[in-house]
């Protein structure tokens, strides 16, 4: 790292002493430095404990990283709980849940963005007050009418709210990314006799990828770190969730410490990995877009 | 058959394709909000244990409410949290965001870092938590004992377990730096520079020109953490069940109790309602409050 450059008022006023100048970057630099320690430490322990024999983690002192290195923790994990079970269940529900959040999200938001009908905007504030209800309320008649329907301990109380727009929120960030779009696009499209599906579906979709990129990453990593509706609705192991999987570890009697701890890096990962491939497609995406301007 | 049921006019024809694209979020207002939501308060005034018969008792879940000292103490657990998180979060979050604003070799890296941990879901969090926590072995007074201070139990002393979640809320500080990090970038660098060219310093040109601009961020945010603290489940769930002597017994996890262990669902609907009501009025109080020190800016570029 870098000293940050001189900030704006010594270039105007070139009055500040290097002194002074110097003692403010170093301040900086240590409240940076405890920051991402504070952010950094706890990860840290949680990946080289992971790697810990038993003995070690045990020890009295603190241990920082591992040694001898072992591959045990992960192997009584997955003897524990079926992780591999729970992560496959997980990875099924997303398999719907992220196109179905995708599809009817954006309809929702091509409705709200570029068609004109009456009560629209009125609908668009109801749309975003949802978004302050506290999911508790409808939190027991939903399960009321799911049990009577027999969906408990079934996945489909999980799925189905991907089918009718997802999360709200998702439905306005597309509907704020449409409206960027310019009008007369849709417009030509008309003209040359599209229909209305066609519009959405050839000319605005193809045109939202950053937006839907984004929309799909947050609603993978919502479901896949979702553990309250998994927990009203799921009760047998062999439909449960990764999170939800995860928690039946520290339920048990004596806790295998230092599985759960490499079990809960296996839970972290897919997240991370998700993120850290979308930031360089995001990055990627913002200096193609201003290169062919 | 579809074509003569197509109204003739533009108007109208947009109107039924708009019907059309909007109707999953209609048919998902319908059956998961608007109609749970009445259900529940129908719920709130019979007495319904999901077995058996549904019976109408008007007001006396409410009052029973009213003389349950579980329900009033988790009131009291969740207004403690929320005075006490929301404020430490909003600073710590700001603070960070201005750490990283300005323009340093590794500032992705480091604002990557930071809201790193906002990608732990929260049963991650619990399980990490579980052993960072954990009385005098944990690695929290393990690192303390590095310097020489001997920590407290934590997660298992009734004094120290709320704390304890205020500081794993503020784990999670990332999602609000990138909130910040956006609306400081929007901040009108040629505002700043008057406030230079006036004479303001550094702390004078935050506090009147770099504040005021964020505001309407700070006002959002503190509706987003409001209603997220009066949610607090997940933690209470996975490391304490409401223990050490009710101390996080938060009121989210009393109507989960309630509902889905003693299955006295007409009782928890009341519980949910009356919870509803609080985080209503509270948002309200915080907009009203907000909106008399919000700044807006009129913005003549983006307004034509």
């Amino acid at each position: 790292m870098t000293s940050p450059p001189a900030p704006l008022s010594d270039v105007v006023t070139g009055q500040r002493s290097r002194l002074r100048n110097g003692l403010r970057t170093f301040g900086w630099a240590v409240a940076l430095g405890i920051v991402l320690l504070l952010c950094l430490l706890p990860v840290w322990y949680l990946l080289s404990t992971s790697f810990m024999t038993r003995d070690q983690f045990f020890q009295r002192d603190i241990q920082w990283y591992p040694d001898p290195f072992t591959l045990e923790n992960f192997r009584r994990a997955f003897r524990i709980v079926p992780l591999d079970r729970y992560a496959w269940n997980t990875l099924q529900i997303e398999l719907l849940v992220v196109p179905a959040t995708l599809v009817t999200a954006s309809m929702v938001a091509y409705a709200f963005a570029r068609l004109r009908w009456p009560g629209r905007d009125k609908l668009f504030i109801v749309l975003l007050a949802t978004l302050m209800l506290p999911p508790q309320v409808t939190l027991i008649p939903l399960y009321v009418i799911f049990r009577n329907l027999g969906w408990i301990d079934t996945w489909i109380p999980l799925i189905l709210p991907a089918f009718l727009g997802g999360n709200p929120f998702y439905i306005f960030l597309i509907r704020q990314f449409m409206k960027g779009i310019p009008a007369e696009l849709s417009d030509a499209a008309r003209l040359d006799g599209a229909g209305e599906f066609r519009v959405f579906w050839s000319i605005i979709l193809p045109l939202c990828k950053p937006v839907l990129a984004a929309v799909a990453i947050f609603t993978f990593i919502a479901t896949w770190n979702d553990f309250f509706n998994p927990l009203i609705y799921l009760q047998s192991e062999s439909k449960k969730t990764f999170a939800l999987g995860l928690s039946s570890f520290t339920s048990q009697y004596g806790t295998d410490v230092t599985a759960l701890l490499a079990a809960t890096t296996l839970g972290v990962l897919p997240p991370i990995l998700l993120f850290a491939f979308a930031l360089r497609y995001f990055v990627q995406g913002i200096t193609f877009s201003g290169s062919k301007n | 058959m579809l074509r003569t049921l197509m109204p003739r006019t533009n108007r109208g024809r947009e109107t039924l394709m708009a019907l059309v694209f909007a109707s999953p979020w209609f048919i998902g207002m319908a059956i998961l909000v608007i109609g749970p939501f009445f259900m529940a308060l129908y719920y709130s005034f019979t007495d319904y244990k999901i077995m058996g018969n549904t019976q109408w008792i008007g007001l006396e879940n409410y009052r029973r409410l009213f003389d349950d000292d579980r329900f009033i103490h988790s009131l009291k657990n969740t207004a403690y949290f929320t005075v006490l998180s929301i404020p430490l979060s909003l600073i710590c979050s700001l603070a960070a965001a201005l750490l990283v604003n300005r323009p340093f070799r590794g500032s992705t890296l480091a604002r990557t870092t930071i809201y790193l941990p906002s990608l732990f879901g929260g049963v991650f969090v619990a399980a990490l938590a579980s052993q960072v926590f954990s009385g005098n072995y944990g690695f929290a007074n393990r690192l303390l004992r590095l310097i020489h201070i001997q920590g407290p139990q934590w997660l298992a002393s009734p004094d120290w377990a709320k704390p304890t979640f205020v500081i794993l809320g503020l784990w999670g500080i990332g999602a609000g730096m990138v909130l910040f990090l956006a609306a400081l970038q929007s901040v009108p660098t040629h505002l700043l520079e008057a406030a230079i060219v006036d004479g303001a310093n550094s702390l004078q040109r935050f506090w009147n020109v770099t504040l005021p601009m964020l505001s309407p961020a700070i006002l959002f945010q503190t509706i987003l953490l409001l209603i997220a603290s009066f949610q607090v489940f997940t933690l209470t769930y996975v490391l304490t069940s409401g223990g050490p002597a009710d101390s996080t017994l938060f009121t989210v996890y009393y109507i989960y109790e309630l509902a889905f262990k003693r299955f006295d669902m007409g009782y928890a609907s009341a519980a949910s309602w009356i919870l509803l009501l609080l985080t209503f009025a509270t948002t309200a109080l915080v907009l009203a409050i907000g909106s008399k020190y919000v700044y807006y800016e009129f913005d003549e570029e983006s307004d034509r």
